[in-house]
Parts: C-alpha cells; structure tokens; sequence
C-alpha cells in the first residue's frame, strides 16, 4: 500500500460499518474474533450475551483475557449467581487479582437487579450472570446500566432458554468444537458481519 | 586553632514563658429533683423516696408538699407514714437516674466533647473552647438555658473557671457567671462549709472550731489549716480557687441511640413502615450531628402484631452522616423480608459509632468509584443477606475441595502456580457413566493430559487418592476428570476448564 494513500487512513474514511460512532471496544485476545466484532473486541459499556449449549464448554476461557485487563486496571469482576465454584486456584494461576473478583449468590428474583446495580457501579469492570430468566425490559434495563456504569455485562444462558428477542448490543452463540470453540455472531451493534469464528483455547 | 567560644545569650536558652495561660470555664448543671423527676412525681404529689439502708427503709428525698410536712431525709418510712397519711412511696429507681443523666451526658456533647458526669444529678462541663462556636458565653447559656427548658428538668446552672466551684454553685443553687477567678472567693464565701463535702471528722472538727461558711475558712492561716483538719480541706480549697489545678477526664459514657415509634395502623406495605423508619433515622441523624458522630450498623426492629418481632441489622462500608443512604440500606431490607404478619411499631437502636470524619468531595471529579463500590455492595448485602457477597481465595492445602474457600475481598491472596485447574468446580464430584465401553459426559471422553496423582489428607479423615485428568469429547469442551483409586474403574467429573 502506497504511503498517504486514501485506504491508509482507513481509521479517517466512513466504511458504513460504525453505527455507534466507533466507540473502541476492549480487546478479547483472540485476533480473529477482535476482526470480526464491530468494536475491535468486546464491546465497551454494553450488554453481551452469550448462549452456550452446556456450561462450560470455553465460555469463560473466551472472556479471560478481558477479564485479566479490567483486573489490571483494578476494577472488579464480579460473578452474579454462576453454576459452579469460580474456582481461586484457576483463577489466580490465570493472572487474576482475587481482591477485585466478587463472587454474588442470589436467589432467581435478585438476579437482575444485583446485575444491574453493579452494572451501575464504576469501579466495576465486568458483571458475568447466569440468570434462569430474563425478560426483553430487564435487558433493556441492564443495556442501560452498562452504559450509564461503563461497565461490561455479560449475561450467560444454556440454549434451550426460551428467550426472545433482547437489547444486547452483542449476542453470541457458542459451540464446542474440538481444541476450541466456535463462535457465531448472532448480532453485533454497530456492524453486520454475521460470520463463524474458530477461536483456538 | 581552636574557634573562639560562642556565648549564647542566657534569655534565648531559657523557655519561653507562655504569654497567657488561656483559662478554662466550666459549666455545672445539677439536676436536684432528679430522683423524683425519673419516677414522674409532681409537685403537687404528696410523695417520697425512699432507699434501703441498715437501719430499713429510708426517705432518700421527698416532694416538696412531703417536705412541707416535715418529711427529711434519712426518715425511716413508719415515721414518715405517720407524719403525713396518703403518702405515696417509691422506691428509688437509680438506674432510670443514671440513664437520664447519660441522656444529658449525651446532649451536653453536642457543646463539648469534656463532660463530666458527677452522680448522682450534677454534670460538668468546659465550654471555654466551644465560646467562638457558639457565639460567646451570654450566648452559650441562653442555649442551655433554652434546651433545658425544653427537656422540663428543674435544674441550676453556674459557670465559673473551676469545675470544683461551678459544681458546688450549682449544687446550692446559686445561679452565677464568673468568668475571673478573682472574684470566685467573694462568690463562694457565702455558702455553708457542709457544701465541700468534706469526711466526716474534718467537718465536725470545723464546725467545732466555729467556722460555718466558706468566707471563715479563707480567714484561717493555711498552714495552720493543714495541720489540724487535714490536707483535703487545703486541697478542697485550691481546687474550688484555681490555685491547684484539679484536672477532670472526660467521660466516655457509650453512645446509645434507640427510638422506637408507632404505626397508626398496623401495616404490610413497606412504603408505610419505611416512613416511620424514616422518622426515626431522621431522629437518628440529628442525634449523630449533636455528638459529631457516624453510625456503622443500626439494628431494626419490626414489631409484629402477634407476638413476634423481626430483627435485622443493616451496616455499612461508608459511614456517613447522610440518612438517605440509611434509609436506602433499611428499604432493601424491607423489601427483602416475606413479612408474617402486620407491623404494628419500628424501633431504630445503634451501639456502633464512629467519630465523623466527614469525607469531602472532589470539586471536579464526579464521585469517588471507591465511594460507590462500598455503597453497592452495602445495598446488595442488605437484600441480599451479608453471607452473600465473597471472594474465592486460596488456601494451602493439596486437594482441590480445600484449595480454595470464602474470604472478604482484603483478606484475598493471589499467588499463581502452574499447576493447572479448572475455572469451575463442581462442590461435590459428579460420578461419570460408562457407555459403550467407555467413560461418557455428554460426549465420548478422551484423556488429554495427566495424570495428576492427588494422596493427601490422612490426618483429618479426608483421606483422598486420586489420579486427576484432563479429558475432551467434542460437545463437552475441556473437562477435569479423576479416577478415585480406592474404588474399581469409577471415574468422576470435578470440574470444567470454563
């Protein structure tokens, strides 16, 4: 490419792709999927959603390297009624800070409210649930909240879940394939490039 | 060759004298009807107290219409019955008069922070630092004067540099404002020696020698004072003076708030309740304010129509004086609460308190993130219950159940290994099938690392033995399997690489 050609200076032309005014996402870690998103990576200040057959299958591999950034910076990850045990040896063998990792049980009901005022709350980084239930308001809800926190908030659910449609600016389907997982983009705010990406963990 | 010797001025070696010992003034107020004020007996009552001694009950103190008919104290009750029929006796209730007098304690805090309470119905306390505040001493006393009316107690009030002088002043009713110590003696001269309150002997031996007021007292050669009553009288005297200091501590009585308030009918809707909550929490900050002071936890009480009562305490991370965020705090907890039945009545009690260091906020910045970390997490914890909230942290222990447990986010500890582990745990090790020959999850397993042998744990009956793998099917992602050696061929799943 010739120097000061008008394709260099892509970043200064208006490709049609950037709807919400090219807010940079955070990185996931992963090159082909940072390609892929809208926002050069996770979206900042959203909601993502993330369905997943089983629990399990390399979803929070997927988010660990956001996760690891915002921890960094010394904003909290917190984990609103996960399945399992975030297990701490993992968790610090990944690089995490445990004094900004919060782990939050609450009962079905209280889901989406913790959610959203952590999601709310500044020094918050990353708001990870698993709620039973979500309806397309309490989305809208937690949208907003992301965006008044500037916080990311990644609500997760098996894919039998009968969900309809939501105000996620990022949803995801997730599959196992062997050696990592594949991710398909279901919608992205902000672009519609609607590809499958292997992402290697 | 040696310098010549440097002489230093003698005057710039010597300490400095200081320019103006700045004089301390003293508030007394003493409470005389006290006893009978805490039992709710009026003037017009025909009453008396009465304490055990070892010669039986006797009159402690009687109301004045008692008195008028010639009831004194330390009057054995038969006599006293005698004297005046259809009179009314009450035992003395001491601890209603300590509790009153912690009240005043607690409300004269909010002009000082040196009060002294001296029992049984006297406080003392210095203002002479609180003058500039509250706009000078004529000032200050008004205040008094107007709160004390207020609150209904009969009392008496004198202000003089000593606190021994201002106690005794009050203490004989006489309501004076001296503000130089050299006018205390003319002051004090007029009242009875028996106001010191002196032992026994020294008194007798006083009065003996003809001196009945203090005025007589001065008169008397020191020396000679000394020698035949006692040291204490002299030192009696140079407190009351000035002339001795007579250093008071003040007293740290714990602060105790608890209101109570009623519903005017008795109600489930948490929007009625939280209003008399918020009354009360209103109460609560104008009590916080007297004596500059922020609560750490309240404890609620929700008075129930039947018997019961639902307690619950609500803390925070970030005491401030600011009683939205209490309210905010108690309204979660409402809402939280299946109450069982209608509640009748609110109580707001607090025992916890810290000294007020008001947090000043950046004029620029648009709020402290720490600030609101500590404010959500106190509202998630109040509806959500405190045990809710935690952090995983590590633990030194090889088997991976007691690797980990529950810990507050400051006492975390992160040290990385490179042992390698499962994001999730499963809290109790699922048994794994075997289909077709083969161990099965979802998928058909396949070992691709390990194994890792875990034996540990025979000291505390938790004795494990376990090869642990890494194993993948295509629809499972990574899973972290264990063969348990102690059992045949059974194989377990422990947790998921996430």
């Amino acid at each position: 490419m010739k120097k000061g050609s008008v394709a260099s200076k892509h970043h200064l032309l208006w490709q049609g792709n950037s709807t919400q005014g090219g807010d940079a996402g955070i990185s996931t870690g992963f090159a082909e999927l940072d390609q892929a998103l809208p926002a050069q990576g996770w979206p900042n200040k959203a909601l993502i959603e993330m369905m997943v057959p089983y629990w399990g299958i390399g979803e929070l591999r997927l988010l660990l390297p956001a996760m690891l950034r915002l921890n960094q910076q010394r904003r909290q990850i917190v984990w609103v009624a996960p399945p399992y045990l975030p297990y701490a040896p993992a968790l610090a063998n990944a690089g995490l800070d445990l004094q900004y990792v919060l782990v939050v049980d609450a009962q079905s009901g209280n889901i989406s409210w913790a959610m959203e005022r952590l999601l709310y709350t500044e020094s918050c980084g990353m708001v990870l649930a698993w709620p039973v239930h979500l309806s397309a308001l309490e989305t809208r809800r937690l949208q907003l909240a992301a965006e008044a926190g500037e916080t990311i908030g990644v609500v997760l659910h098996t894919v039998d879940t009968k969900w309809r449609a939501t105000c996620a600016a990022l949803r995801l389907h997730t599959q196992s394939v062997i050696g990592g997982v594949a991710v398909n983009i279901i919608k992205a705010r902000g672009g519609f490039n609607r590809s499958q990406i292997l992402v290697e963990l | 060759m040696q310098p010549a010797a440097q002489f230093v001025p003698l005057q710039t070696l010597a300490p400095k004298e200081e320019t103006a010992r700045k004089s301390l003034l003293w508030v007394a107020i003493d409470f005389p009807v006290l006893t009978l004020e805490v039992l709710s007996i009026g003037a017009e009552d025909y009453a008396v107290v009465i304490e055990s001694s070892k010669h039986g009950a006797i009159a402690y103190q009687a109301s004045e219409k008692a008195k008028s008919k010639g009831i004194v104290p330390g009057l054995g009750v038969n006599a006293a019955m005698a004297i005046c029929t259809g009179l009314k006796i009450y035992p003395r209730d001491i601890e209603a008069e300590h509790q009153q007098l912690r009240k005043f304690h607690h409300w004269a805090r909010q002009f000082t922070p040196t009060v002294c309470v001296e029992f049984p119905h006297r406080l003392v306390f210095e203002v002479a630092a609180s003058l500039k505040l509250f706009g000078g001493l004529d000032a200050l006393c008004e205040l008094l004067r107007h709160d004390l009316e207020r609150l209904g107690y009969r009392y008496s009030l004198a202000v003089t540099p000593t606190p021994a002088a201002s106690s005794i002043l009050a203490a004989a009713a006489q309501e004076v404002l001296i503000t130089n110590k050299a006018d205390l003696r003319a002051c004090l001269g007029k009242l009875p020696i028996r106001s010191l309150g002196l032992m026994a002997d020294a008194h007798r031996k006083l009065r003996a020698s003809g001196v009945d007021l203090l005025y007589e007292l001065w008169r008397l050669p020191r020396h000679d004072l000394a020698r035949r009553f006692g040291p204490e009288v002299i030192r009696q005297i140079d407190h009351l003076l000035g002339t001795q200091p007579d250093p008071r501590s003040a007293d740290f009585i714990p602060l105790e708030f608890d209101r109570r308030c009623e519903l005017e009918m008795e109600t489930r809707e948490a929007e009625l309740i939280l209003f008399a909550v918020q009354s009360l929490l209103v109460q609560l900050k104008n009590f916080l304010q007297r004596v500059g002071a922020v609560a750490k936890e309240i404890q609620v009480s929700l008075y129930h129509t039947e018997q019961s009562t639902t307690h619950f305490t609500v803390g925070t991370r970030l005491p401030t004086p600011d009683f939205a965020q209490w309210k905010r705090l108690v309204h979660e907890h409402i809402l939280g609460y299946q109450l069982e039945a209608p509640v009748i009545g609110v109580r707001i009690s607090s025992r916890h308190f810290l000294p007020n260091q008001t947090i000043t906020e950046d004029l620029f910045s648009t709020g402290n993130p720490a600030q609101d970390w500590a404010r959500s997490l106190d509202e998630l914890e109040a509806r959500l219950g405190t045990k809710c909230l935690w952090t995983p942290t590590l633990v030194a222990d090889h088997r991976p159940e007691y690797a980990w447990r529950r810990s507050n986010p400051q006492n975390a500890v992160s040290s990385a290994t490179t042992i390698r582990r499962p994001l999730w745990l499963f809290p109790k090790p699922q048994k794994l099938r075997y289909r077709k020959g083969r161990v099965w999850h979802v998928g058909s397993l396949c070992i691709i690392d390990g194994p890792e042998r875990i034996e540990s744990g025979w000291w505390d009956n938790h004795e494990y033995c376990r090869d642990y793998y890494t194993a993948t099917s295509p629809q499972d992602g990574r899973l972290w399997i264990f063969q348990d050696l102690k059992q045949k061929n059974q194989w377990y799943l422990h947790g998921l690489f996430g």
